[in-house]
C-alpha cells in the first residue's frame, strides 16, 4: 500500500497529471476518429515522448489506452460507425437508443460503465498480477478453441427470427474470415491474387461497410421524411430505470472483460461479445436486444475498458503483450531500455506503482472529460439527417482509408455496403456475420495448433480441465439456444 | 548554427537531396522487429543529426512485410525520400505468398544488423541439452512441436535447417506457427509447445525471469556473459542470422543511394547506434555496396533451396469446405422452412439506392487520383442532395466544411498522407 500512495505521489506531480491529461484527451479523440487506434497514436508520440522521463511518457500512453476505449463508443452509438472494433458490439444496441432518442443516455450508460471497468481492472491488476499471469498461462491453444466456440454461441442472441438466416449470415462472416495468409500454411486463400487481400480483412473496415455504408444506403433507398433530425426524448441523463438496468451490466461486463483482457491471445472485441451475449441472457426481456436495450451498451463498454486493464497484467508482469496497443507500449519500454516483466516491478517500482496509480487517475478525469461531452455529442445528431449520413461517409471512408493507405479496401468497404443492404432487405442479421469474421480467424488456428500439438487426436480438448468445461457451458447455451427455435419453427412448418 | 548542421545543408544544397521530409517505412505492425528496427534508426539519425529534414516512421503492415514491399516499389518509385526497413523474413514471405514483386526490384543500401535465434523450453522441460531434444526428434519428428513466428520466417527455415542437418525429413517438422515471438513465448511458457524458436533478445527477459531455459544459440559463438552452447556445438552445421536492412526504391540514382550508405555509415559510428545493438543483443553486421549486393544473392538462394526442401507446405485445411457446406446448408435449411419469408420490402427507392451506390463508388474509385478535398466535398453534396436536403448553399457551405477540417486533422495534424 506504501507503493501505491508513493504511486500516487509521482502520478500526481504537475508534469504526471498534465501528462495524463493530454493522454485521455487525445485518446478520446482517436477513440472517436474510425481508423486512428491507440496503437497508431503511442506510436506516433513515441519520437516526441523520447528524452521525457519514462514514467511521465508511461502515464500518457496509459491515459490514450484509456481514453480510445471511451471515446471509441461515441462514434458507435450516435451513427453506427465503429471506430475500434471492440466498440462494434455497442453500435447493435447503442445505435437504436440514438434512434430512439436515447442517446444522451447510451453515452452515459457507456462512459460510467467504462469508468467503472477501468477502475475495477486497475484495482484487480494491483491485487492480482502474479497470480492471473499463471491463469492466463494454462491457456494454451485448446482452451482458446473452447472460448472462441463459446464466444461463438452468442449467434443465438444475434439471430432475429430466422435461425436458417443467422446461420447463413454467421458462415458469410466466417467466410470473410478466411480472406488472407493462413498463418499456418503461410498460404494464401480466397485472395483471388489481389495483393491487398492478403492481409486479410480488417474487422474496423467490415463492421464500417456493414454499419456506416450499409446504413446511409438503406436510407438512400427508404428516404421518408428529409432534413428530419433525430430528437431526444427525456433529456440526456439517464433515468432511474436506465440506472437500475445499468449497474449489473457494468459489473458483469467488468468481470468478463478484465478476465479475457488478461488472456494474451483473446482480445477485447471477443470479451465484448461474451459480454453482450452474458447480458441477453441475464435479461428478462432478450427480445428487447437490438432495439436499445440499455444492457446491451452498458456491458460491452464496460467489458472493453476492463479487458484494456486486463491486458496490462501481462505486459507488466510477464512482457507480454496482450493487444495491439500493449505491443506498442512493451516497444516503448524498450526503446527505454526497460524490459517488463516480475524483475520491472523490484527493480523500478516507482514507474510501475506511478502507472498503476495513474490508471486510477486517468479514470476519473475521462469521466469528468466525457461526461460533459455527452451533451456536445447529442447535438451532433441535430444536424440535418442528410448531411450527416453525407459527413457519415466521408469521415468512415476516410478511416478506412487512414487504416492501411489503401483504397482497394475503400473498394471492400462499398462491397459490403451493398451486400448489407441487401441482407437488411431480405432480413438477415448482420450482426452474426461480424461475430463470424472476428472469431472465424482465432478459433480455427486454435483448432489446428491444438490438432498439431496433440499430434492429431482429437481428444486434446476434452482431455484438459479449463478447455472442457468452457465447452460444456458452450454447449449448454448452444442447447438451450436451439431447442426453442426448434419449437417454435415446427410451429410455424405447414 | 551547429557546425555539422551547416555542413548537411552544404551537402543538401549541393546534391538537392534530401529536398523534402523523409519517411521510413517499416512494413509491419507497431511492435514489431520491423518497426522497432526503423524507430531506433529514426532516432539516431535524427538525434545525430545525420538528416537533417523532417523524419518519421510508417507502418504498412501485413503478409510478412511483401504488402508494404509492393507499395513501397509502386508508389515510392523514383523518390529515394522513402526507404523500406526489411529483413530475412521478408524473403521467406515472398515465396511462400508468391509475391508479384521481389527484393531485386528494390535498390538495396545497407545490412545493419544480425539477430541470432535462440531455443528454448520450458523451465521444467525435460530437456536439459539440445542433444537431448535433437535425439528424441530423430526418433519421433511429430512428438517434438516447434512453436515460433510465421510460417516460412527465420523461426521456421531455422527449424527446417535442422531438420536437414539432424538427417529428419523436413516435411515431418511439427511446427506450429504463431503471429509473433511474444505469442511463441506465451505458448512455451505455458508448456503449451515442446519447444520454442524465437530471437534472443526475445527469450532473454524471460530466461532472466526462470519461466524458460535456453538450449542453444544460432551464432557462429557463444553470446558474451552467456553459457548457452550454440548449435554448432553439438555437432549440426546450422548457423542462422535474422538479419535486417534497408533498401530505397527503384530509380534511386547512384548519387542518392551513395548520400543514404552514407548517412548508414555515420549512423553505424555513432555511439548511440551501438548502445542499441547491445540494448537489443543484435550483432553488427554492416555491409553495403556490392558486398552486400553479392550477400542477398547467396542468401535468396540459400533460402529457397531451404524453404523447398521443407515443401511449401500444402494447405491442410478443411475449413473452407465447412464454411461452403455451412452456407449452402442454411440457403436449403432457409428454402424448405419459410420461403414466404424471402419477401422484398414494398417501399424500396430503388433510384436512391442505385445512385448513392454509384456516387460512394465514384468516390472510392476517383478520390486518390483527382484529390482528397475537392472528391470528399462532392460525395458530402451529392449524398445529402439524394436524401432530399433542400437548402442549397447550407448543403455547399457544410460540404466543404466538412471536407476541409478533416483533410486539416488528418493530413496536417496527424500527417497521414491524403492525396
Amino acid at each position: 500500500m506504501n507503493q501505491l500512495l508513493a504511486g500516487f505521489l509521482t502520478a500526481l506531480s504537475p508534469v504526471n497529471l498534465l501528462a495524463g491529461l493530454i493522454g485521455v484527451t487525445v485518446g478520446t479523440a482517436i477513440g472517436v476518429l474510425p481508423g486512428i487506434g491507440p496503437a497508431l497514436t503511442i506510436s506516433l508520440l513515441l519520437p516526441i515522448t523520447y528524452g521525457v522521463d519514462p514514467t511521465t511518457a508511461f502515464i500518457m500512453f496509459g491515459g490514450i489506452y484509456y481514453g480510445a476505449m471511451y471515446g471509441g463508443s461515441t462514434t458507435s452509438i450516435l451513427v453506427r460507425m465503429p471506430g475500434e472494433a471492440a466498440s462494434v458490439v455497442t453500435s447493435l444496441d447503442g445505435f437504436q437508443m440514438a434512434k430512439n432518442g436515447r442517446a444522451g443516455a447510451a453515452l452515459a450508460t457507456a462512459a460510467i460503465g467504462s469508468f467503472v471497468a477501468g477502475t475495477f481492472a486497475t484495482f484487480m491488476l494491483m491485487l492480482l498480477a502474479p497470480v492471473l499471469v499463471n491463469f492466463a498461462l494454462r491457456f494454451g491453444p485448446p482452451e482458446y478453441f473452447a472460448l472462441m466456440i463459446l464466444a461463438l454461441t452468442t449467434v443465438s442472441g444475434l439471430s432475429g427470427d430466422s435461425a436458417p438466416k443467422a446461420m447463413f449470415s454467421t458462415m458469410l462472416g466466417l467466410g470473410l474470415g478466411i480472406v488472407g495468409i493462413d498463418m499456418q500454411s503461410g498460404q494464401a486463400r480466397l485472395t483471388f491474387g489481389i495483393p491487398s487481400l492478403l492481409g486479410g480483412i480488417d474487422v474496423v473496415v467490415a463492421a464500417i461497410g456493414f454499419f456506416a455504408i450499409g446504413e446511409v444506403l438503406w436510407a438512400a433507398a427508404t428516404r421518408e421524411r428529409p432534413d428530419e433530425t433525430i430528437s431526444t426524448v427525456g433529456g440526456l441523463r439517464m433515468t432511474a430505470e436506465e440506472w437500475r438496468r445499468s449497474w449489473p451490466a457494468w459489473i458483469r461486463g467488468s468481470l468478463i472483460g478484465f478476465f479475457v483482457g488478461v488472456l494474451p491471445g483473446a482480445g477485447a472485441t471477443v470479451s465484448t461479445f461474451l459480454s453482450y451475449s452474458t447480458e441477453r441472457k441475464a435479461s428478462k426481456n432478450p427480445s428487447e436486444f437490438g432495439k436499445g436495450a440499455i444492457e446491451g451498451v452498458a456491458g460491452p463498454e464496460a467489458a472493453n475498458n476492463a479487458s484494456a486493464g486486463g491486458s496490462m497484467v501481462p505486459l507488466l508482469a510477464l512482457g507480454i503483450p496482450g493487444s495491439g496497443t500493449t505491443a506498442i507500449m512493451l516497444a516503448a519500454f524498450q526503446l527505454y531500455g526497460l524490459q517488463p516483466g516480475p524483475l520491472l516491478f523490484a527493480e523500478k517500482p516507482q514507474l510501475v506503482w506511478g502507472l498503476i496509480a495513474s490508471l486510477y487517475i486517468s479514470n476519473a478525469l475521462l469521466l469528468a472529460l466525457n461526461l460533459p461531452l455527452v451533451g456536445i455529442w447529442v447535438k451532433l445528431l441535430r444536424i440535418p439527417q442528410p448531411l450527416l449520413f453525407g459527413s457519415v461517409l466521408a469521415f468512415s471512408t476516410l478511416g478506412v482509408y487512414t487504416i492501411n493507405h489503401n483504397s482497394f479496401d475503400l473498394i471492400v468497404v462499398w462491397v459490403l455496403g451493398v451486400l448489407s443492404f441487401f441482407m437488411r432487405l431480405y432480413d438477415f442479421p448482420i450482426a452474426p456475420a461480424i461475430l463470424g469474421l472476428v472469431l472465424g480467424p482465432l478459433a480455427e488456428q486454435e483448432f489446428r495448433k491444438s490438432i498439431a500439438i496433440s499430434v492429431g487426436d482429437p481428444t486434446i480438448f476434452l482431455t484438459r480441465p479449463i478447455s472442457v468445461t468452457i465447452l460444456i457451458v458452450a454447449s449448454i447455451v448452444l442447447i438451450r439456444a436451439i431447442v426453442p427455435v426448434r419449437s417454435s419453427n415446427d410451429g410455424k412448418l405447414p | 548554427m551547429h557546425a555539422p548542421i551547416l555542413a548537411a545543408f552544404m551537402i543538401a544544397a549541393l546534391t538537392g537531396f534530401p529536398s523534402k521530409p523523409i519517411t521510413i517505412i517499416a512494413p509491419a505492425n507497431p511492435g514489431g522487429g520491423w518497426d522497432q528496427t526503423a524507430r531506433q534508426i529514426q532516432q539516431v539519425l535524427v538525434s545525430q543529426h545525420i538528416v537533417n529534414v523532417p523524419t518519421e516512421v510508417a507502418n504498412r503492415p501485413g503478409a510478412g512485410g511483401t504488402i508494404g514491399l509492393a507499395e513501397f516499389i509502386t508508389t515510392n518509385r523514383n523518390d529515394p525520400h522513402s526507404i523500406l526497413v526489411l529483413g530475412r523474413v521478408m524473403m521467406g514471405a515472398i515465396l511462400t505468398n508468391h509475391s508479384a514483386v521481389t527484393l531485386s526490384e528494390t535498390v538495396p543500401l545497407a545490412r545493419l544488423l544480425n539477430e541470432y535465434e535462440a531455443i528454448a523450453v520450458p523451465a521444467n522441460s525435460k530437456y536439459q541439452t539440445f542433444t537431448e531434444l535433437i535425439d528424441d526428434f530423430k526418433k519421433e519428428p511429430e512428438r517434438v512441436s516447434w512453436g515460433g513466428g510465421s510460417a516460412g520466417g527465420t523461426d521456421h527455415i531455422l527449424v527446417g535447417m535442422l531438420a536437414q542437418a539432424a538427417g529428419v525429413s523436413p516435411k515431418r517438422i511439427n511446427y506450429i506457427a504463431h503471429s509473433g515471438g511474444g505469442e511463441a513465448a506465451v505458448a512455451v511458457m505455458g508448456g503449451h509447445v515442446t519447444v520454442g524458436v524465437s530471437g534472443y533478445g526475445e527469450w532473454k527477459p524471460h530466461v532472466k525471469s526462470g519461466r524458460v531455459r535456453f538450449l542453444a544459440v544460432s551464432s557462429p559463438t557463444r553470446f558474451a556473459g552467456d553459457t548457452t552452447p550454440t548449435i554448432l556445438e553439438s555437432g549440426l552445421d546450422v548457423v542462422i542470422a535474422n538479419w535486417r536492412s534497408v533498401a530505397a526504391p527503384p530509380g534511386t540514382n547512384d548519387e542518392q543511394r551513395g548520400w543514404w550508405i552514407d548517412a548508414f555509415e555515420k549512423m553505424r559510428g555513432s555511439d548511440q547506434w551501438q548502445q542499441i545493438l547491445r540494448q537489443n543483443d543484435w550483432e553488427d553486421s554492416f555491409l553495403s555496396g556490392r558486398e552486400f549486393d553479392v550477400f542477398l544473392a547467396d542468401e535468396t538462394r540459400r533460402n529457397a533451396e531451404t524453404l523447398n526442401a521443407m515443401g511449401l507446405v500444402p494447405n491442410p485445411s478443411a475449413y473452407p469446405y465447412f464454411i461452403a457446406l455451412g452456407l449452402i446448408v442454411s440457403l436449403v435449411w432457409l428454402w424448405r422452412s419459410s420461403p414466404a419469408t424471402i419477401s422484398v420490402q414494398p417501399s424500396i427507392d430503388w433510384r436512391g439506392f442505385g445512385i448513392t451506390a454509384a456516387v460512394v463508388l465514384g468516390y472510392v474509385l476517383l478520390f486518390e487520383r483527382i484529390g482528397y478535398v475537392f472528391t470528399t466535398a462532392c460525395l458530402v453534396f451529392l449524398t445529402s442532395r439524394i436524401l432530399r436536403s433542400r437548402a442549397w448553399v447550407r448543403d455547399v457551405t457544410a460540404s466543404i466544411a466538412v471536407s476541409g477540417s478533416l483533410y486539416l486533422v488528418f493530413e496536417v495534424l496527424l500527417k497521414k498522407g491524403l492525396p
